[in-house]
């Protein structure tokens, strides 16, 4: 029995890819195209592992993940978010509080940030693993195997 | 009152003020002097003239009596043939009546009969001795009328006298042929002139005049004393205090009052007088409180306030100036304005300019301080101008602006650089999106290479053709924004373009179960505006404006609504296109920013070049994009272009 992975990504193009390359490594793969569809598919059948992409409409791959860690049955599920800001967001948290080096406003930056920030305050854990875009399929899959095996 | 009372010693008046008080005196009671003196001047000759025709008429009564008296001695001296006793009789009527100065006796018809006083020039000789037979009895002189008179006043060396002549008339039964012949009765036989010395009267007279002459001094010094007196206690001593009293007031000492009692007329100007004063006194304590305002608000401002006479140099210096350009102000009064300025062709500018207006606000210029430093001012310049109207200079009121401008400069800089780390934000997620299909696509080429699975070459294949498609599309629109194009300005139906665009993108909306309303006010103008431009406008805010539904998670009961609207505004000088939506909504620092290149917030669809060109368009049609969004409920961008174009033809950007 393959382990399921479910894919939540509004671009067709990164789902289709995700999906080849996760199955060409034998995982099974189910595809979401908002955070309300992958609710409906994580109802429908709990996966072993989540790639939830961060920005998309209606709601955001943060709404959902918050949603699943509050949730007692899917709290355990691991999460990789694929953002294109993760390697800032690292940076920030390698820099101590109160640095005021000052850095190009970046929006989604930011909310990530503050979203992290505020999930903390309310005692969830933060993803286990963020990916930054563009995404190497390769890394992709090390990075899952490395989680569910 | 005590302190207030002025004391009599401080104002004993010296000798002019007292000639002066004199005029006054003499000005209020010359009239009523002069009356009086000519009063007693007519009265004085109404008296001589009484006088002297009392004196007349005894002198005539004397005359008369006299008269009789030598014609009845006449008679008898001449019946008797005895002239030489004729000037014995003159000399008699002399020695008995002194007031006889001559006594002439003329006798008419060649027979003359001479007799004068004194008796030695007396020349009657037998020979001439007219008659001896008839004579005229003197008793019938009784008869001698009025006008048989003739009264004569008279000068000669030894003064005035009066010659008073009477005629001797024939008399009847005279006439024989002895004596008077061919003499009718009633003829004149001769004329008896006798002259009366005016003397005693004359020195009547003198006497008299000199009593109305002492009469006419004794009044007029009685009566400038009665009226010096009056004067002073009327009105001198109060027209002193009110002397001093203006003299105080000029000194600015308002605490002098008459608070006269005394009730008469002049006491109502004493009380004006007390008004005017307290009057005064608050007028002009409030005249040097507004004063001291003013000049503290001049003083005490931070602004460099700099007042110059029409020669151009300087005037007055405030406290705000001499601490911004560090001189003193004894060092610039009266000193040429154009020593502070960096550049003086900079004030004639604006001095050229104010010519025509009372004011040459904020221009920007340059002044040099004490240490040579140049700073920046924004200078008012404003005329001032004399109660009259007359120019009396200029003041300029500066302010400092060398740190604001530095400031400035800083922030523009810091706002360029936060702009450009936007853009570049922007444009790194649109690659990172670009290269994420382009490097899944390229996975897929070379898995389905390596398992010879062609139609998974074929995908992969087109994914990175749809990336490299993305990166020229985005490099293309960066272009568009970057690049200058010329306006293509016409009168553009705006209801006909919308209705283009509705049908346009009526399909492809309600494809994603957005509903799309037109609503267009009935004749609007035509516009003046770059056609494709606003187009494009008009697609952009409707592509963002479907965005915003589709990113939005709508409760039961609402759908997602779009209107296109098109109105005119602003009493018709303008039309704006107005794209509203039920979509998400955006926060306030979001808006703020929607305008900037390459800020999206989609981080896989779009450029964020969309509303940045969108801005740049409306603008060079010096129109305006105004944005009203509230988070969860909508955005409306309003489009207002002017209906006649833009003023300037610029390229755009």
């Amino acid at each position: 029995m393959p382990k399921r992975v479910l894919v939540v990504d509004d671009d067709e193009s990164t789902r289709r890819f995700l999906t080849v390359a996760l199955e060409e490594n034998g995982y099974e793969a189910v595809t979401a195209e908002d955070g309300d569809d992958g609710l409906k598919k994580v109802q429908e059948s709990p996966p072993d592992l989540i790639l939830l992409d961060v920005m998309m409409p209606k709601k955001t791959g943060f709404t959902l993940f918050k949603q699943l860690r509050k949730t007692e049955e899917y709290c355990d599920i691991p999460v990789i978010m694929l953002t294109g800001v993760a390697g800032a967001l690292e940076e920030d948290e390698e820099r101590a509080d109160g640095d005021t080096m000052e850095s190009p406003f970046d929006s989604l930056r930011d909310t990530l940030a503050k979203a992290i920030t505020k999930m903390r305050e309310e005692g969830l854990v933060k993803p286990e693993v963020f990916i930054d875009k563009p995404i190497d399929p390769e890394d992709l899959i090390a990075a899952v195997k490395g989680l569910i095996g | 009152m005590d302190e207030h009372v002025i004391e009599e010693e401080s104002l004993r008046p010296g000798l002019r003020s007292a000639l002066r008080r004199m005029r006054l005196v003499w000005k209020v009671n010359g009239f009523f002097l002069l009356i009086l003196v000519s009063a007693l001047g007519i009265l004085g000759y109404i008296g001589n003239l009484d006088l002297e025709r009392a004196e007349i008429r005894s002198a005539r009564e004397t005359s008369i009596n006299s008269s009789e008296l030598i014609i009845s001695r006449l008679d008898e001296i001449m019946m008797g043939h005895a002239p030489d006793e004729l000037p014995d009789l003159v000399n008699r009527m002399a020695t008995e009546n002194p007031v006889y100065r001559y006594i002439r006796l003329l006798a008419h018809s060649g027979r003359v009969i001479v007799t004068q006083l004194p008796a030695d020039t007396l020349m009657v000789t037998e020979e001439e001795w007219p008659c001896n037979v008839c004579h005229v009895a003197p008793d019938q002189l009784a008869e001698v009328t009025a006008d048989m008179w003739s009264e004569v006043v008279e000068y000669d060396g030894e003064g005035r006298a009066l010659s008073v002549a009477t005629q001797i008339l024939v008399e009847d039964g005279c006439s024989t042929d002895i004596c008077h012949t061919g003499l009718a009765t009633g003829a004149v036989l001769a004329v008896l002139q006798a002259d009366f010395s005016l003397e005693r009267v004359d020195n009547l007279i003198t006497q008299q005049n000199r009593n109305t002459a002492l009469a006419i001094l004794i009044s007029l010094i009685v009566g400038m004393a009665v009226t010096w007196m009056m004067t002073e206690r009327l009105l001198g001593r109060r027209i002193r205090l009110m002397r001093e009293g203006a003299i105080r007031l000029a000194e600015k000492d308002f605490s002098f009052r008459f608070e006269d009692t005394t009730g008469d007329g002049l006491s109502e100007v004493v009380s004006v007088f007390d008004n005017m004063a307290s009057e005064l006194s608050s007028t002009i304590t409030e005249l040097m409180d507004t004063k001291e305002y003013l000049q503290g608000i001049v003083e005490n401002s931070a602004d460099i306030i700099i007042t110059v006479g029409p020669d151009g140099l300087i005037r007055s210096f405030n406290a705000g100036a001499e601490h911004a350009l560090r001189y003193s102000r004894d060092e610039v009064i009266g000193q040429n304005i154009e020593m502070i300025f960096a550049d003086p062709r900079d004030r004639a500018k604006a001095i050229e300019q104010m010519r025509n207006d009372e004011h040459v606000v904020n221009y920007m210029t340059r002044f040099v301080t004490k240490d040579g430093e140049t700073r920046r001012v924004m200078n008012t310049l404003s005329r001032l101008r004399a109660a009259d109207g007359t120019p009396i200079g200029t003041m300029g009121i500066s302010k400092d602006i060398t740190e604001e401008l530095q400031l400035q400069v800083q922030l523009l800089r810091s706002k360029r650089m936060a702009a450009l780390g936007q853009a570049l934000t922007g444009i790194q997620h649109s690659i990172k999106n670009i290269l994420n299909v382009m490097k899944g696509g390229s996975y897929m080429v070379k898995l389905g290479l390596a398992k010879e699975d062609m139609p998974l070459v074929t995908e992969g294949w087109d994914m990175v053709r749809k990336g490299i498609d993305e990166m020229t599309d985005m490099s293309m629109s960066m272009l568009d924004f970057a690049k200058t194009r010329k306006l293509n300005l016409k009168p553009v139906d705006l209801t006909e373009l919308a209705i283009k665009v509705h049908d346009l993108s009526r399909v492809r909306i309600g494809d994603l179960g957005i509903g799309l309303e037109l609503e267009i006010e009935p004749e609007l103008p035509r516009v003046i505006c770059d056609n494709e431009g606003i187009r494009s406008v008009v697609m952009d805010l409707l592509s963002n404006a479907m965005d915003a539904c589709a990113w939005k998670d709508y409760p039961d009961g609402e759908s997602p609504r779009l209107t296109l609207r098109v109105v005119q505004a602003e009493l018709d000088r303008r039309i704006e296109i107005q794209v509203i939506d039920n979509g998400e909504g955006m926060s306030e620092e979001v808006q703020s920013r929607i305008f900037m290149p390459f800020f999206s917030t989609k981080e896989k669809k779009g450029t964020g070049m969309g509303l940045a060109v969108v801005n740049r368009i409306v603008e060079a049609h010096e129109g305006e994009t105004i944005v009203e969004s509230v988070p969860g409920e909508g955005t409306t961008f309003r489009v207002s272009l002017p209906i006649q174009g833009p003023s300037i033809t610029e390229e755009h950007h």
